[in-house]
């Protein structure tokens, strides 16, 4: 998430840092539910995690 | 790609060279997202130059087991990995906040800060913030090569952010 340059307080930085975070988060949770792509990348992980385990 | 994993640290996976996303799942299931969101805004007061910094976001996107998520000791070693997968020495600057929804933030910053002593690559440098937010506080930690060339505005950002509330 770049923007043009704006000089910023130490205390917006945080701020932005913060919501930067949380808005990570929610579209965490939403590519998981609903990007296919990602999914697969998640069940593979998942199938040789469970591989590994039953060794 | 995944990677050839010793047995002390899950699979992961990158899957995503514009979002910069990886992602692991542990023996229970859980799914967890590393995001590393360019974040360079932070240096525009202190160089002209663009800074390779990143926010690295750890999201847990599923949680089958609907509860507290119990200590793995794999966990740790994974995300470790992530980081150092990642991070270009002389290059990168790596921003991390502890997540502060449930008010386990000392728990997860004491954690950051005890792998980072416990398996610092030895040139890297860290610096930490903390700052009051209402009854709470957020925590933040910032890791760069001691060689970096933008290493001396690393640390007059970080003096800033921590006396931000003064």
């Amino acid at each position: 998430m770049e923007t043009t340059r704006k000089s910023m307080t130490a205390r917006e930085k945080i701020r932005r840092l913060v919501d930067v975070k949380e808005q990570a988060q929610r579209e965490a949770q939403e590519r998981y539910r609903t990007d296919p792509e990602i999914r697969a990348v998640i069940e593979e992980l998942k199938r040789k995690n469970g591989a590994r385990h039953t060794k | 790609m995944a990677q050839d994993i010793p047995n002390n640290q899950y699979d992961f996976s990158f899957a995503g060279s514009e979002q910069n996303l990886y992602y692991f799942t542990t023996h229970l299931e859980i799914i967890y997202e590393v995001k590393f969101v360019p974040s360079s805004y932070l240096f525009f007061d202190y160089i002209d130059d663009h800074v390779n910094a990143f926010e690295m976001v750890i999201s847990v996107v599923d949680n089958p087991i609907g509860k507290r998520i119990p200590a793995d000791p794999l966990t740790e070693p994974t995300i470790r990995a992530i980081f150092y997968d990642f991070f270009r020495s002389l290059d990168h600057v790596i921003i991390y906040i502890c997540d502060s929804s449930d008010g386990r933030q000392e728990a997860r910053f004491r954690k950051f800060t005890n792998w980072y002593y416990k398996n610092i690559a030895v040139d890297l440098f860290k610096m930490d913030a903390r700052l009051p937010d209402g009854d709470r506080f957020t925590l933040l930690s910032g890791i760069l090569s001691k060689k970096h060339p933008h290493f001396s505005q690393f640390v007059e950002l970080f003096k800033n952010l921590a006396e931000a509330d003064k």
